[in-house]
């Protein structure tokens, strides 16, 4: 991941998306440049004009909200959030107990083989269409698109670089993003479950993980 | 304890203090027996190690269960005292797990985000792990972490070495025996303001949120004079 992926448009200007990898990130529209600062989870940043001053990442985050964070310029005509990427997925659809000195401890998923596609959000769904089939007896998709109607998710969590969503009819998803922010699919993730949750009368959502939970 | 944990630990605060300008305050507040909690904020994938490394006593870590998916690192996992819990779905397995190793006088790590900041701010708190951490009626320690993000942030891929890390255990909290459902439910929102009071304190994230009239930079955890 990249700093990019924290700062995936400018705090100040709004510009979308922020150029940059590694631990360098800078917008092309009023020049600004991100680099990790000093301590204290501060992020410097330098003007166009050479001046450097620090920030919290905090703040930063907070600015990045107040210009409309991830949805801004992710949205669809019919207004609803939609946003597409080229994924990384795999599909776990099974569990194995993890046992140590003969004691079970827990469980933990099992994740097939990656499979590349792209992922769309839209019209209220979440749709996966791979680029390329699956081999025969891996989890994954048979040969076609999934689409997952964001009411009949179970949960939304994340996870390192990925974001995970769990189908209430089972099974886990995982998704990573070899050139888009995880953190933005995070947030346009939950807006749009929000969203669609509300207008179709469940209730204001208050968490997504374990279990997606209205108020 | 494991032969892998006993190793493993001196080594890790070898490391640490090597690598890093560490320092821990509050060991005084770690019961010497007896089981207790411990919950820190969560800013970077060092957090648990740094944890487990600088307490005194075993603490068997909640982690999230793709850390066992992987053959070496479920070997490593569960000698470093770890168990999974699937963050994906209710899972009372893990709340089994985190029971029965308090019942056995040890000490347990929750973390009340589920992950890591990608800003270093104090996140809103699992619900689910608040009502675990009311149904233990054991001693709870908040513990300030302060650093790690500057460290290994969640965007980036190799750590930062030399950066300043604060690990602050606090003072314990101790909300009773709450023996039922309806007891703890009630007792759920204030717990949680207790424990969040208590983490932006000892993380130093109040103090970064104050209004600074003076106009004077806030001072960095490693200008700070001693333990």
């Amino acid at each position: 991941m990249a700093l990019v992926d924290f700062l995936y448009r400018c705090p100040f200007c709004g510009r979308d998306p922020m150029e940059g990898k590694g631990l360098r990130a800078s917008c092309a529209g009023c020049g600004r440049g991100y680099a990790p600062g000093s301590g204290g989870t501060r992020i410097r940043i330098t003007e166009a004009g050479g001046t450097e001053s620090e920030v919290t990442a905090g703040e930063l985050a907070r600015l990045l909200a107040e210009k409309g964070g991830a949805t801004a310029s992710a949205r669809g005509p019919d207004g609803r959030v939609a946003y597409r990427s080229r994924v990384r997925a795999r599909f776990a659809d099974r569990e194995a107990p993890v046992r140590f000195r003969g004691e079970l401890l827990g469980f933990c998923e099992l994740f097939g083989e990656v499979v590349e596609g792209v992922l769309a959000l839209e019209e209220g769904h979440l749709r996966f269409q791979p680029t390329e089939v699956p081999k025969a007896g891996e989890s994954g998709p048979d040969g076609g698109s999934s689409a997952w109607p964001l009411l009949e998710l179970g949960a939304l969590q994340t996870s390192s670089s990925s974001v995970q969503i769990s189908p209430r009819e089972g099974g886990v998803v995982l998704f990573r993003f070899p050139d888009a922010s995880t953190r933005r699919w995070e947030e346009l993730l939950r807006t749009a479950i929000a969203e669609t949750w509300r207008d179709a009368g469940r209730g204001e959502v208050v968490e997504f993980q374990p279990r997606i939970r209205t108020a | 304890m494991t032969l892998v944990y006993r190793l493993a630990q001196p080594l890790a605060r070898f490391l640490f203090r090597l690598l890093f300008s560490i320092r821990v305050k509050g060991l005084e507040h770690i019961p010497r027996t007896g089981p207790f909690l411990l919950v820190p904020n969560h800013q970077s994938i060092m957090d648990p190690a740094v944890v487990q490394a600088f307490c005194p006593r075993l603490v068997h870590s909640m982690t999230k269960s793709t850390q066992f998916a992987g053959g070496f690192s479920r070997w490593l996992m569960t000698r470093l005292h770890g168990f999974p819990v699937r963050r994906y779905r209710i899972d009372p397995q893990s709340v089994r797990m985190v029971l029965r190793r308090l019942s056995e006088g040890d000490g347990v790590c929750v973390y009340p985000e589920g992950e890591r900041a990608w800003d270093a701010t104090l996140q809103p708190f699992r619900r689910g792990t608040i009502r675990v951490v009311l149904r233990t009626g054991v001693p709870v320690i908040p513990v300030g972490i302060d650093g790690t993000w500057d460290a290994w942030p969640r965007w980036r891929r190799l750590p930062r070495f030399g950066v300043p890390i604060r690990l602050t255990f606090g003072e314990p909290i101790h909300f009773g025996e709450l023996r039922s459902r309806r007891e703890r439910e009630r007792a759920l929102p204030d717990a949680e303001r207790r424990i969040r009071e208590k983490l932006l304190e000892l993380s130093g994230e109040a103090a970064r949120m104050r209004p600074n009239p003076t106009g004077n930079p806030v001072p960095h955890p490693s200008e700070e004079v001693g333990r």
